[in-house]
C-alpha cells in the first residue's frame, strides 16, 4: 500500500485523527515518510489486524510516553514496508489513556518482540497492559518501591530519590 | 526445567558483552535448556536529563554518550527528530558530511566487534591485527572532527565542522588503505577452517523469529530479512545513494542464519561503507554547513517550536530510532525516547542460546554486537544450594579451550 491508500484505508475503517509529514533530503530530495495516527482505546486490536494487513509482519520499533498532565499518551512506533528501497514508512499510534484507568491490551500475543517494551513501560509509567504475562522490571531494580514511576510528571514521581547518588556512594563507609 | 538442569546466572556484569547485562541459563550437562535476560544495571536516566534538566543542544552531546561507539548515530537520530519536530532542516552539505561521519563510524565499529570476536574463540593474533587496521580509520575521524570518541560534530540543523579540500584527500587516501587490506581481512576471516567450525550453525536465528522478535541490523539481514535504514527510510545522502541491504546470500548463495552469516554480512559491509564514504566525498555539493550559525537564535527558534519528530539512522549495530516532542516556551523536551538497536536484539539471544553450549555463549552474546558494557563474575548454583564462582577468564578459558579442541580433531 502507498501512503495515500494507507491513509484513506484508515480514515475509512476508524474514527482516526492521521496526520502526515514528509521531509525531503539530501540532493535528490527523495522524501521519508511518518504517519501519526490518534485512535480510540477501543480500536486498538483491530487497528493492530490493520497494520497486519499493510505487511504480514509489521516490525515494532517501541512505545514511546508522554505525560499530559492529566492523560497519558502512548506513541507506538511501528514501521511497515520495510526491505523495499525508500519505500519505508513509519507508522506512529497514538492512544490517550487518562491516569485513572491506565490500562491497555498488551500486544505481546501478536509481536512477541514488543515484551521488553511493554515491561519498560509498565514499571516507568505504571500503564497495564491486559494480556502481558511477564510484569517482572527490566531496566529498574527488583527492590524498586511500588506506586513510584520515573517517567511521570506528577506526584508519583520519586523526588525524594533525586540527588541522592552521593549518599548512595556514602553508605556502609563509616562516615557518616 | 528438569531436575537434572542447572541454572548459571551470568552477570550482572559481562558474560564476553563488555557491558552489564544478567542472564540465567539453564544447562543440562553443557547444553543450554532456557535462557532469561536482564537488564537494569545501568539505566543512567538519559532521556529523563533531556526532559527536565537540559536544552536541547546540551542534549545532543548527552546523546552522544549514550555510547561510547555509536556516537554519531544516537546524536544524528536525535537532531532529525528535533529538525522534524522544529522545521530547521539541514543543508545538502550537512547532509554528506553526515553520511561520511557516520559511514566512517561503521567502519571503526565492524572492525572492533570483528578484533571481539576473534578473541572470544582464542584468535588473539587475529584480535591484534584488525584493531591495528581501525587506528586508521580513529585517526581519520580524529583529523576531522578534533576527537577520536565524542565527535561533537552533529548540530540541529546540520554539522560543526566542514570538510576541506586536503580532508578529502586523507580520506581518499584511508578508503584506499580499506580496499587494499579487504582481500586480507576477508581470506582472515571467512576462509579460516577453525573461525568456520567455531562460527557456522552456531547461535541460529531463524527469518522468522527474527521477523517477529524484531531483529534489527546485522542480525535480521544475517537472517535474510533486507532490513536496513539506510536503504528503507531515506535520511542524510543515502537516499541519493541508493544503498542495498546486505544479506549473507549475496557472498556465497545461501543463509544460515549463524554467526559466520554475520561475520559476513558485517565484513561486506564495511566495504560497502568504503564505497559510500568514496561517492559522498565526489559528490560533497558545495554551499553551508549549517541552517541556523547563531547558537542563541537557535536555542529561541527551539523554545518557540512547537510539534513532534521522529529519527531513524541505521547504526553499525542496526536500527536506532529517536522520539522527541517539543513544547512551546519550554527548553527541555516535553517527551524523549531512545530506542538503540541492542534493544530489540537482547530477544533474539533466547533461540540463539537454546540448544548451543555453555562455550558457545561468549561467541554467540558477542555476534549480536550487543551495546551495553562488563561481567566479571558468574555464579554456578546447584541445586542442592552449593555456590561456585565462574569468572569471566574462566569462561573464556573454555571458549578458547573448544576452538582448540576443534582444530586439534580436524586433524
Amino acid at each position: 500500500m502507498n501512503v495515500k491508500e494507507i491513509v484513506e484505508e484508515i480514515t475509512r475503517r476508524f474514527q482516526a485523527d492521521v496526520q502526515v509529514k514528509e521531509i525531503p533530503c539530501g540532493v535528490k530530495k527523495i522524501k521519508r515518510t511518518s504517519i501519526f495516527v490518534a485512535i480510540k482505546r477501543e480500536d486498538f486490536r483491530k487497528f493492530m489486524d490493520f497494520l497486519f494487513q499493510i505487511q504480514e509482519h509489521p516490525h515494532f520499533a517501541i512505545i514511546s510516553a508522554t505525560d499530559l498532565g492529566e492523560d497519558m499518551e502512548l506513541l507506538y512506533h511501528f514501521t511497515v514496508d520495510y526491505g523495499k528501497q525508500h519505500e519505508e514508512k513509519t507508522l506512529s499510534l497514538r492512544v490517550k489513556l487518562s491516569k485513572n484507568d491506565l490500562k491497555i491490551e498488551s500486544i505481546t500475543d501478536l509481536i512477541p518482540g514488543a515484551l521488553i517494551s511493554e515491561r519498560e513501560i509498565h514499571e516507568m509509567v505504571g500503564v497495564e497492559f491486559i494480556g502481558l504475562k511477564d510484569t517482572r522490571h527490566f531496566f529498574l531494580p527488583e527492590d524498586w518501591p511500588e506506586g513510584k514511576y520515573p517517567w511521570r510528571r506528577d506526584e508519583t514521581f520519586p523526588d525524594d530519590m533525586l540527588n541522592k547518588l552521593y549518599e548512595t556512594w556514602k553508605e556502609g563507609d563509616g562516615n557518616e | 526445567m528438569s531436575e537434572h538442569a542447572y541454572s548459571i546466572p551470568i552477570g550482572p556484569l559481562h558474560p564476553a558483552i563488555h557491558e552489564p547485562i544478567t542472564l540465567k541459563i539453564d544447562v543440562e550437562g553443557e547444553k543450554i535448556v532456557g535462557v532469561d535476560v536482564f537488564c537494569s544495571q545501568v539505566h543512567r536516566g538519559i532521556e529523563w536529563l533531556g526532559m527536565n534538566r537540559n536544552n536541547p543542544i546540551q542534549s545532543i552531546y548527552l546523546s552522544e554518550r549514550v555510547c561510547g561507539i555509536c556516537n554519531i548515530c544516537h546524536p544524528l537520530c536525535m537532531v532529525q527528530a528535533v529538525e522534524d519536530a522544529s522545521g530547521i532542516y539541514p543543508p545538502e552539505r550537512a547532509d554528506y558530511i553526515r553520511t561520511i561521519m557516520a559511514e566512517l563510524e561503521r567502519i571503526h565499529s565492524h572492525l572492533l566487534w570483528a578484533g571481539v570476536a576473534a578473541h572470544e574463540i582464542g584468535f588473539d593474533t587475529v584480535f591484534h591485527y584488525t584493531w591495528a587496521l581501525r587506528e586508521k580509520v580513529m585517526d581519520l575521524i580524529e583529523y576531522l572532527t578534533g576527537n577520536r570518541v565524542t565527535k561533537a560534530i552533529m548540530m540541529i540543523g546540520g554539522v560543526r565542522r566542514d570538510i576541506t579540500e586536503e580532508g578529502k584527500k586523507k580520506i581518499k587516501e584511508g578508503m584506499q588503505f580499506y580496499l587494499e587490506k579487504f582481500a586480507k581481512i576477508e581470506d582472515i576471516y571467512l576462509n579460516d577452517p577453525t573461525i568456520k567450525m567455531r562460527t557456522r550453525d552456531v547461535g541460529i536465528l531463524s527469518k522468522e523469529d527474527a521477523l517477529k522478535l524484531c531483529a534489527v541490523g546485522p542480525v535480521a539481514r544475517a537472517s535474510a530479512v533486507p532490513k536496513d535504514v539506510r536503504q528503507d527510510f531515506p535520511y542524510a545522502a543515502y537516499a541519493d545513494y541508493g544503498v542495498k541491504a546486505i544479506t549473507p546470500d549475496m557472498y556465497n548463495g545461501e543463509v544460515h542464519g549463524d554467526v559466520f552469516d554475520r561475520i559476513i554480512v558485517r565484513l561486506l559491509e564495511v566495504k560497502q561503507s568504503v564505497e559510500i564514504i568514496n561517492w559522498a566525498v565526489d559528490n560533497l555539493p558545495k554551499g553551508p554547513i549549517l541552517a541556523e550559525k547563531n547558537l542563541v537564535k537557535l536555542k529561541m527558534l527551539l523554545k518557540k517550536a512547537e510539534g513532534e519528530g521522529i529519527g531513524r539512522v541505521e547504526a553499525p549495530r542496526g536500527e536506532d530510532i529517536h522520539y522527541v516532542r517539543l513544547e512551546k516556551g519550554k527548553e527541555p523536551y516535553l517527551s524523549w525516547k531512545i530506542r538503540a538497536p541492542t534493544y530489540n536484539n537482547v530477544l533474539p539471544w533466547i533461540p540463539m542460546l537454546l540448544g548451543g553450549q555453555i562455550a558457545d555463549v561468549p561467541i554467540v552474546a558477542a555476534s549480536t554486537d550487543p551495546c551495553m558494557s562488563c561481567l566479571n563474575r558468574v555464579t554456578v548454583v546447584d541445586e542442592k544450594g552449593r555456590k561456585y564462582e565462574i569468572t569471566k577468564e574462566y569462561m573464556h578459558e573454555l571458549s578458547v579451550k573448544k576452538t582448540r579442541r576443534l582444530m586439534r580433531n580436524a586433524h
